[in-house]
């Protein structure tokens, strides 16, 4: 029986019902969507995982990995009859007859079997043809080389000079499968043998060589089997490489934009939640006479209580199953637009875990924040019906606010979800509800403004003040609504234009015009006296090496998944080797946290070990802490040294820094190569002075650091357009809102309304009226949105970011009147069909 | 049938106390039709709530059938009232998105007992079974109210409480509303108490009881 009622109440309510069910759709809709795209997203990774890696496993050291140990690995993980090939890989400075550039080296070193190719999966495409696998192949002829397409743009198709050997360019690389997700890369690959390599001069003591080991593995690897060989291996400066690890990798910085789309998504969804507060909350409250009416026929208030508890879980289930809905009608129109831009194809995939998502927030929230309005409808003392004058009015619900903790707790746990980070998400959720609640007590604060302002104004101005406190709860919700609608399409961009203006090379901007590395020790003097008209800036020793114990604890390899985005970048910080310096002051990129600066090179008997500073966030995500001991391995020997002080480093001052230092006089005698910048110049001058260095110094690889900030801000262009997209959605989100809202207010004004025409206002005065309080709603609610986007922008950049902080007018001025004209438009169509009602309707 | 000692019911508003019902005593046998007359403020709807189980006494006994009210709980009240009192209001209160048939079946399916035949007779025995799936929003005042009077009878009850059932109606339809409730009572031997304050309508009952001062006096005794 109570189901067939609670069916009979949806079904006979029909304008309560639409307006709570498409709120939960659209609050549904981008959660559903950013999902769907994560999901979609990992499947074309994981499809192509292994083409991206192009073996089943591999492994890559900065050092030549030991033979023993590789054959070891083999034996054991990967099978008696797996196929190896090895690659080597290095950064270095390509020079045609006009100009030079940095380039991706890759060598290629291939044995006489057919079965030695490279890659085993996947594919290169050379000029239009498949080349690679197939059982014969070749390999760019001696002296010549296969190149990306960028070196061809900016080099020329005539020969290349790299290292001491002039190169020939044979082919044009026209499809690389391990090429196709990387998003910044700034140094296009070649490809040459590994004897050309050699003879070129390019491996040398010091170069940024890395070497690789593809394997095609005759046996199936687990987990275990991979645990093994970590153990085996026993250097956490080799990298053990499967597809699936080496395809996060790749899709790292979407994963990063889909966590902040997530949480986008869930202001889109927490705006929805205002309006079905709202709704249903009104809905209750008319409902009063029904539940005494109920109780004086018999039925208990437990019975009541679950009347109206199975009502709500069938507003959940359709309001799910109607956002699921929507979203699989949008999702193909979503993946079409991303594939224009990002760099391949999305599947069109209906993702039954964002669909099942989608489908546990809309029942599971919905439940959560209906159930203790329905519990404080239910306590209410029983109305008296037996009145002799007129009906029940309605009277307001009160809740408990201690029955929306379960929603609270509910909603952090989707935060922290959707961010995949406790940090992230729990400080986007303290800044958003932070401002939800200070807001509350503005809109308060100015509704009693307004209310003094009526006093002896014009009618509908009086008239419109009044409505506004009158419904007051309506109010609320509305303004709280656009407010945080609005402050989102603040704070996305002004993030945005923070971070750029950071990066951004201006005429007054400080950021040096190149970046070198690959100096020889024996070569720093001389490079010093080739600058001596623009000194050389952060020049800096580099010594490779790797962290073996911190407070006499090996540090381990970790092979298990980490659940956050801090447990992964902890796992990667701890599964590399490290690269350390020595220096005794601070440069200008870098402020002291904790403990003092080195008071000198290194002393025995005033210091005991070695000082070492190390990089805050860095120290963060490896728990180390002022006073630790750290013992590190480099090229084998052991050294221990203790932390001394803590600094902050402004990495996007490109000067060369490092999260480890020593003070001087320890590693000073230590093989190393050298890094620097160049200060700003004109760019025309940097491509002169770029050809120059390659002629005197042809091992030195030079990055220049405004095709890197352009790479960079490209995409963080692309970011940005599709943060901003979402904060439209949650702004739209919010207009809904307010039209369910303003709908339901003058549908329960509709009598009041009646009445002012048969006392003689006109339609137009009426109108004017009730656009006036919806403008007045907007207007306050956008400009308070815009100077909480203002802030919150300011805290984030301070929390997250070394960046400035810039403001830009033009996104608060442009979203108030945006609001403004949409709040105008809403409220007229909200109220066109009441006002339509004829006078004589009173009547009967 | 119905017994009530002493009954004293106040309100507490603001600092103040105010006893509405000041020790009232009332017995009804069954198949009496009782009215109890009052002017507005008298405390005839607190009379009303308490007599229906929804409101319970400060003071006294009201027992019905041998049981008393106060002793129970509310969900025994609920439950008692489900099963044996009906109540007519003057508003009607009928559920507005349930139509004639399904307001009338409530209090059976409540009960959890048979009742799609019992409704549409209930309904003919007003003369609205033409009008079962009409909603209350398509109803005329009279019809609403005769919705409002099959619902009180069609689980047979032991009492009916009428609240002014013709205060909202015009005289005629009015007087039609009286004649069925009273022939219904009659027909299915309910006991009956008439709420009112119509001199008249009163004395068309078998015991006339006025209430004043938080008390009832008795002016016209069964016979």
């Amino acid at each position: 029986m109570l189901w067939s009622l609670a069916f009979k109440e949806i079904k006979r309510n029909k304008s309560f019902t639409a307006l709570f069910l498409v709120n939960v759709m659209v609050g549904l809709l981008g959660l559903v969507l950013i999902e769907n795209f994560k999901v979609s997203f990992q499947t074309v990774l994981d499809a192509r995982a292994k083409n991206l890696l192009g073996a089943d496993v591999s492994l890559s050291s900065r050092f030549p990995i030991d033979k023993d140990k590789k054959s070891q690995f083999l034996k054991n993980v990967t099978g008696d009859q797996s196929v190896v090939t090895d690659l080597m890989t290095m950064f270095s400075m390509a020079k045609s007859e006009k100009s030079s550039r940095l380039v991706f080296l890759n060598t290629l070193k291939l044995g006489d079997s057919p079965e030695m190719t490279y890659p085993f999966y996947g594919h290169l495409e050379i000029n239009g043809r498949d080349l690679f696998p197939r059982p014969s192949f070749a390999l760019p002829d001696a002296g010549s080389v296969w190149v990306y397409p960028e070196v061809t743009s900016q080099l020329g198709k005539g020969p290349i000079k790299i290292g001491s050997k002039t190169f020939s360019i044979a082919g044009i690389i026209t499809d690389d499968s391990q090429q196709t997700f990387e998003m910044g890369s700034v140094a296009p690959k070649i490809y040459m043998r590994h004897d050309d390599a050699l003879a070129a001069g390019l491996v040398q003591k010091g170069s940024t060589i890395r070497y690789y080991s593809f394997i095609k593995s005759s046996d199936v690897i687990t987990k275990m089997d991979l645990e093994k060989g970590v153990k085996l291996i026993d250097d956490n400066a080799v990298v053990i490489s499967t597809p699936k690890k080496s395809s996060e990798q790749v899709g790292r910085v979407l994963a990063y934009l889909s966590d902040f789309l997530g949480l986008v998504s869930l202001v889109a969804l927490f705006l929805a939640s205002v309006g079905l507060f709202y709704l249903y909350r009104s809905h209750l409250s008319s409902k009063r006479t029904s539940f005494a009416i109920f109780s004086s026929i018999g039925l208990s208030r437990q019975n009541i209580f679950g009347l109206y508890i199975r009502h709500i879980i069938l507003l959940g289930f359709f309001g799910s199953l109607l956002g699921l809905a929507a979203s699989s009608l949008v999702i193909p129109l979503v993946n079409q637009f991303l594939s224009y831009v990002l760099p391949f194809e999305l599947p069109i995939l209906m993702s039954p875990r964002a669909f099942f998502i989608g489908f546990l927030v809309g029942n599971v929230g919905v439940f959560l924040l209906s159930y203790p309005l329905i519990l404080a409808a239910t306590r209410l003392a029983p109305a008296s019906l037996f009145q002799e004058v007129a009906e029940l009015r309605s009277v307001q619900v009160s809740v408990g606010k201690i029955h929306f903790l379960p929603y609270l707790i509910f909603f952090s746990g989707m935060a922290i979800y959707a961010s995949n980070s406790l940090k992230v998400g729990s400080t986007f959720l303290g800044l958003f509800l932070g401002v939800a609640l200070l807001s509350m007590p503005v809109c308060f604060f100015l509704l009693k403004i307004a209310q003094k302002a009526s006093i002896g104004a014009g009618l509908s101005f009086k008239l419109s003040m009044r409505y506004l406190n009158r419904y007051r709860i309506s109010t609320v919700s509305i303004f709280l609504s656009l407010l945080l609608g609005s402050m989102l399409l603040n704070l996305v961009p002004m993030l945005q234009q923070s971070i750029q203006a950071e990066i951004t090379l201006g005429e007054s901007s400080k950021l040096p015009s190149l970046f070198l590395f690959d100096i020889q020790d024996e070569q720093v003097a001389q490079l010093k006296s080739f600058f001596k008209e623009t000194p050389l800036i952060g020049l800096s020793p580099f010594i490779r090496g790797r962290i073996s114990k911190i407070n006499d604890e090996a540090v381990e390899v970790e092979t298990e998944d980490a659940m956050t985005r801090e447990g992964q970048r902890e796992q990667r910080f701890r599964n590399r080797g490290t690269n350390l310096s020595y220096r005794d002051e601070l440069t200008e990129s870098e402020t002291l946290l904790e403990g003092k600066p080195f008071p000198g090179a290194y002393d025995e008997k005033r210091d005991g070990l070695p000082l070492i500073s190390i990089e805050n966030r860095y120290a963060q995500r490896l728990g180390i802490k002022l006073g630790d001991k750290l013992e590190f391995s480099i090229l084998g020997v052991p050294l221990l040294g203790q932390v001394s002080n803590v600094r902050k480093v402004r990495w996007t001052s490109f000067i060369p820094n490092f999260f480890l230092q020593f003070q001087s006089g320890v590693l000073d005698d230590a093989p190393k190569t050298w890094l620097a910048s160049v200060p700003q110049m004109g760019k025309d001058k940097i491509m002169t002075l770029q050809n120059k260095l390659y002629e005197s110094f042809p091992n030195i690889s030079a990055v220049d650091i405004s095709r890197v900030v352009k790479k960079i801000l490209d995409v963080m262009r692309q970011m940005g357009w599709a943060l901003k997209a979402m904060s439209f959605l949650c702004l739209s989100v919010g207009f809904f809102v307010l039209y369910s809202l303003a709908s339901h207010q003058m549908n329960a004004r509709k009598m009041d309304m009646v009445l002012l025409k048969v006392i003689g206002m006109g339609e137009r005065q009426l109108r004017t009226m009730v656009v006036r309080e919806f403008m007045g709603i907007g207007f306050f609610a956008s400009f308070l949105g815009a100077g909480f986007g203002i802030l919150v922008s300011y805290i984030v950049t301070h929390l997250f970011f070394d960046g400035l902080w810039q403001i830009s007018l033009f996104w608060p001025i442009g979203s108030i009147l945006v609001v403004c004209v949409l709040c105008y438009f809403t409220a007229w169509l909200a109220s066109a069909k009441v006002l339509k009602v004829k006078a004589s309707s009173f009547l009967s | 049938m119905l017994k009530i000692q002493n009954l004293k019911k106040s309100f507490i508003q603001g600092e103040r106390e105010i006893q509405v019902l000041k020790g009232l005593n009332l017995e009804i046998k069954a198949g009496e039709t009782a009215a109890i007359l009052g002017t507005s403020g008298s405390g005839k709807s607190t009379l009303l709530s308490l007599l229906a189980g929804i409101d319970t006494s400060n003071a006294g006994d009201m027992s019905f059938q041998g049981v008393s009210l106060n002793k129970l709980s509310e969900e025994e009240r609920t439950k008692l009232r489900g099963e044996k009192i009906g109540i007519i209001f003057q508003q009607f209160h009928l559920i507005p998105h349930l139509n004639a048939l399904e307001n009338v079946s409530l209090p059976l399916e409540i009960l959890g007992r048979p009742y799609q035949k019992e409704s549409v007779k209930a309904l003919e025995d007003v003369g609205l079974g033409h009008r079962l799936d009409h909603f209350p929003g398509q109803l005329s005042g009279g019809e609403k109210q005769r919705v409002a009077i099959a619902r009180a009878m069609v689980m047979e009850p032991e009492l009916l409480l009428a609240d002014e059932p013709s205060g909202s109606l015009d005289e005629e339809t009015g007087e039609q509303v009286m004649k069925l409730i009273f022939s219904l009572v009659e027909k299915k031997g309910t006991s009956l108490i008439l709420v009112t304050h119509d001199e008249e309508l009163a004395r068309r009952c078998s015991s006339v009881h006025r209430l004043q001062n938080g008390c009832l006096d008795l002016e016209v005794e069964a016979q």
